[in-house]
């Protein structure tokens, strides 16, 4: 079935890409510790195949089947990083990034959903999407048959058009955590009839249906109607929704237990899928340290782990041989160095400088080992979108020069006896990235006092109140391009568009950026989207990437059908089966 | 001796009432960020968080605050959460049992091995064995917990390709195998740091009382050996190692707290730190003046077995 | 100096107004030192400990914070003989310069708590009653609590870093050193010289400048020892659990805890901060055991160790 045929006019254009992928060897799990914030020292995450340099030259497609017909039962093993707060999508506070993508892909069900490798747009609940007019600014939707998990009060009723009207409408009423598609793009969503409904935007979007906005895992879960207001004890203690697996039990937001919703629809993006998911269900297990982890893994007590690096990853595999498949890939989280627009960085030349004496190829040495890829305004990972490593624009970027650096220094006559302070949170890369950025600069005589911060003052304070004059961290691994470049647009770019985290504004970047976005046709946006890295970098916009690092994962041989180069937790899972019978014994 | 335990008893509702008071007055009048920021999180605006002070009732004078809280607390209702408005009183009731077992275990490590090298050292006075037990027993307490902790995770891994089992929790009754693989690590490592100080004073102990004279005379009627020891010296040492104990107890607690967080156990400890971190307060509130009950409690036990072993306390 | 009587040996009276002194603390001391190998290990070590956090950042064979790629994870050589961390920065050199924060820690510690504390310990044994009374309750209560959880909610109410640990240690080295001094100063002041002393009219002040203080100071060594002792400890604890806020120094815990996330592949990452830690501890508590047990038994578990 064509893209043209469920109504994706302008989104669909692309062809169907090779997803490549290790031969037989497919990604472990991603652990939560990689996407919720706080008290998260792992950040390591992994998923298969989709680049990074151990890729070999065989290419599959990776759909699931790749192991043959999945086999039903048994219960997948994985660990949890962190323990959730509360099952309460609706946060409060920074920790519902937690909990959203937790039970985002697994507890409920979405819309549609864009993965990175492809930039696809695959439906999920929805079966048709019409535009009626050339702009996109209207769409009419139209879902499939689905149902609730059959759970007080819903009692596994029929999904409708208005749980999912509802479902929008409330987390709009929640305090956006930076930009909110919702709140900036969405001018109102109704019903129309019992398995339709309409989305009007405010103006052209051409990203509308990634996850950092219409396809959020996050922000646009579908929930039954009955318990979106008022039901906040329901909310905290338990997650109803109609995604394919249910939540089963868990321990104070720790070893939560999913198991198999048996009635979880049946069709997606135009195919079959009935039979999924194949596991009777996911067992997590609550391991902070990651040594114990490892540990964990090894004694098989998960079936999944991420390694912390290629060392380890090898070594592993030369200790277990054929027992388990390892897997690396390219992390779609990047490490980046933010200045705060105030003297001496409105000076471009300052600016210039800083980009000039950072040493990526080395930072990349320090900080990954060698693993890892360097990072311009768009994390490399987004294949389509990412300008090439040799394209002239990133060489200039990636340049280190400390001779012209200290010449554009004095020229902007730089205060060298000023200390610098360079806030970061105490997670063991930031502080890395921290100290190499102190070495780094000082070679240009620019002295930077390090002060090191918690993680969640360091969060909701200086990052989110722009209350540093530096500041350097890891960024998460958002899945699409949007949010990456939206980090640059400034204050007055749009309708009540917050200011960047470096107080930062540019027209000529502002425009560059609103253009690829505004952009509906795809080959067109492409290359808007190539442009707008240009400009920004030629600005030397005040957040500088350096790179992003690879993941090492590994998972028990006996565990197949995984899909690779997805990342989110438990959304591809529905094809992973246990080719153990005993195993699959297990319920 | 009933006038005696009532008489320590009593002090330990002015006890917790003192520790309530300083703990609630420090934690709301000290600066320090604000918990609404945590909760609110980013991008909240003022009027969300004001929103959450107003709810979490921190906009109040601060003696109502303190009466609010001290009025349901003694009705038993200690209040819920900031974070996620959960009942405290079911949350302790959760995490609990995780808690007692390592404390319990790890006390029980810490007296076998405390008591059992003390006597050993004693008996084998100025020989090398009581060289070593004593020089253990400094080493004991030299080392950071956290430090065995993780070389006792890291080198087994690193040896041998063995790696200890960690996280999750099940009951001890529904799999007692398990239960005993997964916390007896932990209770190991508080256990051999609180015996340290054991080991010392009951070899001191032991040694004033075999040179004492009841003990010549036990020994001159023709005793055994270990009838001596044991029903002799070992009552009359009773005192000090009770408080030897009582203190071993003091340091297997706060040492549960660190072993807790390391193993990702879901005890009292990792929970206590947690809400340190992110400054909960109603859960800070709680557990403080929970230590300082166990403390009290801990006291009084060893008062009273004061009274029980050396009858000439009773009557001071 | 005032004399009243001095006899000798032979027992015949010399100079009948010469007051009769103890010999001086240090010759009474030196003999034990040589029975007690373990308490001159524990001399040594803190002497090294003191040494290098005094002059560290200068003997270093490297900078603390140089990165060099190079170096990266190497294990213990002759050029690294602990090794190297993941930026490249050699851990023996980090340590020796690590040294200077615990040691400052502990001086502040000891400066904000202990000191305060003899001085109320002598106060409070000297004059006794209420003042007595009150302090030594006080301690008495503070003591009986668990360090752990008393940190933690300081932490709550002024926010994680040293701050918080500076507190908590303080007052317990306030309590423990009145406590010390406290019955120091109670022995002292029933000494047969200073009841001589009395009694031909000196005055308070002249007695406790002349007599007392004097024969307090090896009491108070011991006090220190434990202090710091403790801590170095509490300092490493609390940086390895995240809760100790280190603006970029080096220090044991901090490295500690950074090297934990790849110790189960470069074992070295964290087993030399950590033995270091183990061995400075070590130190301080065989000099204050061997203090203690040459000057007076029954001072034995007045300052122990506490976690």
């Amino acid at each position: 079935m064509s893209e043209q045929d469920l109504g994706l006019r302008y989104w669909g254009r692309q062809r169907v890409t090779r997803r490549r992928a290790l031969s037989g060897a497919v990604a472990g799990t991603a652990s939560l510790g990689a996407i919720a914030l706080v008290g998260c020292k792992s950040d390591k995450k992994t998923n298969g195949g989709g680049g990074g340099t151990v890729v070999p030259s065989t290419v599959t497609v990776n759909d699931g089947y790749q192991d043959g017909p999945g086999q039903p039962g048994g219960i997948l093993k994985v660990r949890q990083a962190t323990a959730l707060p509360s099952m309460n999508v609706f946060g409060p506070g920074i920790l519902v990034l937690a909990q959203g993508l937790t039970l985002g892909f697994t507890v409920f069900d979405h819309l549609w959903y864009v993965p990175t490798d492809t930039g696809v747009t695959e439906l999920f609940l929805a079966t048709k999407i019409e535009q009626p007019d050339d702009q996109g600014l209207e769409l009419i939707v139209t879902i499939g048959d689905a149902t609730f998990h059959d759970k007080e009060p819903v009692n596994g009723r029929k999904v409708t058009a208005e749980d999912v009207v509802e479902s929008f409408k409330r987390f709009k009423e929640e305090p956006p955590i930076g930009y909110s598609w919702l709140q900036d793009v969405m001018e109102d969503i109704v019903v129309v009839d019992e398995q339709t409904l309409k989305i009007t935007q405010k103006f052209p979007w051409a990203w509308v249906f990634t996850s950092s906005n219409a396809g959020s895992p996050i922000f646009t879960s579908i929930l039954p109607k009955e318990i979106l207001h008022d039901h906040d004890d329901l909310l905290v203690k338990d997650a109803i929704g109609s995604g394919h697996w249910i939540l089963n039990s868990h321990d104070n937001g720790a070893n939560i237990k999913f198991r198999r919703f048996d009635k979880f629809r049946s069709f997606q993006n135009g195919r079959d899928i009935t039979g999924q998911p194949f596991l009777n269900g996911l067992d997590f297990r609550f391991i902070t340290d990651d040594n114990a982890g490892l540990a964990a893994f090894r004694a098989g007590e998960i079936d999944t782990t991420g390694f912390t690096s290629r060392n380890q990853m090898e070594s592993i595999a030369s200790e277990f041989g054929e027992r388990i498949r390892t897997a690396s890939d390219l992390s779609r989280d990047y490490l980046n160095f933010m200045l705060h627009y105030e003297p001496p960085f409105t000076d471009d030349r300052v600016r210039k400088a800083f980009n000039l004496l950072l040493d990526r190829d080395e930072a990349i040495g320090l900080i990954s080992e060698g693993d890892a890829q360097k990072a311009g305004p768009i994390p490399p990972v987004h294949k389509r979108y990412v300008l090439p490593p040799d394209d002239p624009a990133m060489v200039e970027y990636f340049r280190t020069d400390v001779a012209e650096a200290k010449q554009l220094l004095d020229a902007a006559a730089f205060n060298y006896d000023e200390e610098i302070e360079l806030k970061h949170s105490n997670r063991p890369t930031d502080s890395k990235l921290a100290q190499v950025i102190q070495e780094q600069l000082g070679r240009g005589g620019v002295k930077m006092k390090l002060t090191q911060e918690d993680l969640v003052k360091w969060f909701s304070q200086t990052l989110n109140q722009h209350q540093f004059k530096a500041t350097c961290f890891q960024h998460l691994p958002y899945e699409d391009v949007d949010l990456p470049l939206r980090f640059y647009l400034g204050a007055s770019a749009g309708a009540g568009r917050p200011a960047n985290f470096m107080d930062y504004q540019d027209d000529d970047v502002d425009t560059a950026i609103l253009a690829a976005a505004q952009e509906l046709d795809e080959e067109a946006r492409v290359e808007k989207v190539k442009e707008a890295q240009r400009v920004v970098m030629q600005k030397h916009a005040p957040m500088l990437n350096i790179l992003s690092q690879i993941n090492f994962g590994g998972q028990y041989s006996y565990v197949k059908g995984s899909i690779t180069g997805r990342g989110s937790l438990g959304l591809f899972n529905r094809t992973t089966w246990l080719d153990d019978e005993k195993r699959r014994q297990e319920t | 001796m009933l006038r005696y335990a009532l008489r320590r008893l009593a002090w330990l509702p002015i006890i917790l009432f003192a520790v309530s008071t300083i703990v609630f007055v420090l934690l709301r009048v000290l600066p320090g960020q604000d918990p609404a920021d945590v909760i609110a999180g980013q991008g909240a605006t003022d009027e969300q968080k004001s929103r959450i002070r107003a709810d979490l009732g921190l906009d109040d004078p601060l003696w109502q605050q303190y009466t609010d809280w001290m009025g349901n607390t003694l009705r038993g209702d200690f209040g819920t959460t900031f974070e996620g408005e959960k009942p405290i009183r079911d949350e302790f009731t959760r995490r609990f049992p995780a808690s007692f077992q390592i404390i319990l275990m790890g006390l029980i490590i810490s007296a076998i091995l405390g008591i059992g090298f003390g006597i050993i050292s004693a008996l084998f006075r100025n020989s090398l064995p009581d060289y070593g037990v004593r020089f253990g027993a400094v080493a004991a307490s030299s080392i950071p917990e956290f430090f065995l902790l993780t070389l006792l995770i890291i080198l087994p891994s690193y040896w041998w390709n063995y790696s200890m089992p960690v996280g999750g929790y099940v009951a001890i009754y529904d799999e007692p195998w398990t239960n005993l693989r997964l916390m007896l690590p932990a209770a190991a490592v508080i256990g051999v740091a609180g015996s340290a100080g054991l080991m010392r004073l009951t070899r001191t102990t032991m040694l004033e009382v075999l040179r004492a004279d009841y003990v010549r005379t036990a020994r001159a009627k023709g005793l055994r050996r270990h009838t001596v020891i044991l029903s002799h010296a070992l009552r009359n040492a009773g005192t000090p190692i009770v408080t030897a104990l009582g203190t071993a107890f003091i340091a297997v607690f706060g040492g549960s707290i660190i072993v807790e967080q390391i193993l990702s156990i879901q005890g009292l400890g990792s929970w206590f730190f947690r809400a340190a971190l992110i400054r909960d307060l109603p859960i800070v509130q709680f557990l403080s003046i929970y230590t300082a009950f166990i403390v009290v409690v801990m006291n009084l036990i060893v008062d009273l077995s004061y009274g029980y072993i050396d009858p000439r306390v009773r009557y001071s | 100096m005032v004399t009243i009587a001095r006899t000798d040996i032979g027992g015949a009276v010399q100079d009948a107004w010469e007051l009769p002194r103890e010999k001086p603390w240090l010759v009474r001391a030196s003999g034990p030192w040589v029975q007690n190998p373990a308490g001159l290990i524990g001399l040594i070590i803190v002497g090294a400990f003191i040494v290098l956090g005094l002059i560290g950042p200068y003997v270093a064979p490297y900078g603390a914070r140089d990165l060099n790629i190079s170096w990266q994870f190497q294990s213990p050589s002759l050029a690294h003989p602990f090794g190297a961390t993941q930026l490249g920065q050699d851990i023996f050199s980090r340590l020796i310069v690590g040294a200077r924060l615990s040691l400052v820690f502990g001086a502040t510690v000891i400066l904000v708590g202990f000191v305060p504390g003899t001085v109320l310990g002598i106060l409070s044994g000297y004059f006794g009653r209420w003042v007595d009374y009150a302090i030594q309750r006080s301690g008495e209560a503070w003591a009986a609590f668990p360090q752990l959880p008393i940190l933690l909610t300081v932490v709550a109410a002024v926010g994680p870093g040293l701050k918080a640990v500076v507190i908590v240690v303080a007052i317990s080295a306030l309590f423990g050193g009145s406590r010390l001094l406290r019955a120091v100063a109670l022995v002292e002041k029933n000494k047969e010289y200073v009841l001589a002393a009395r009694a031909v009219g000196a005055s308070e002040f002249d007695l406790l400048r002349r007599y007392i203080v004097p024969n307090i100071m090896p009491y108070i060594l011991v006090g220190l020892s434990s202090v710091f002792a403790i801590a170095i400890l509490a300092e490493a604890t609390l940086s390895f659990l995240g809760l100790g806020v280190q603006p970029g120094t080096p220090g044991w815990g901090i490295d500690l805890a950074e090297g934990r996330a790849r110790a189960s592949e470069y074992p070295h990452l964290v087993i030399f901060p950590g033995l270091v830690i183990s061995i400075v501890v070590l130190g301080f508590n065989l000099l204050g055991d061997t203090l203690r047990d040459i000057l007076d038994p029954r001072l034995r578990g007045s300052t122990g160790p506490k976690r």
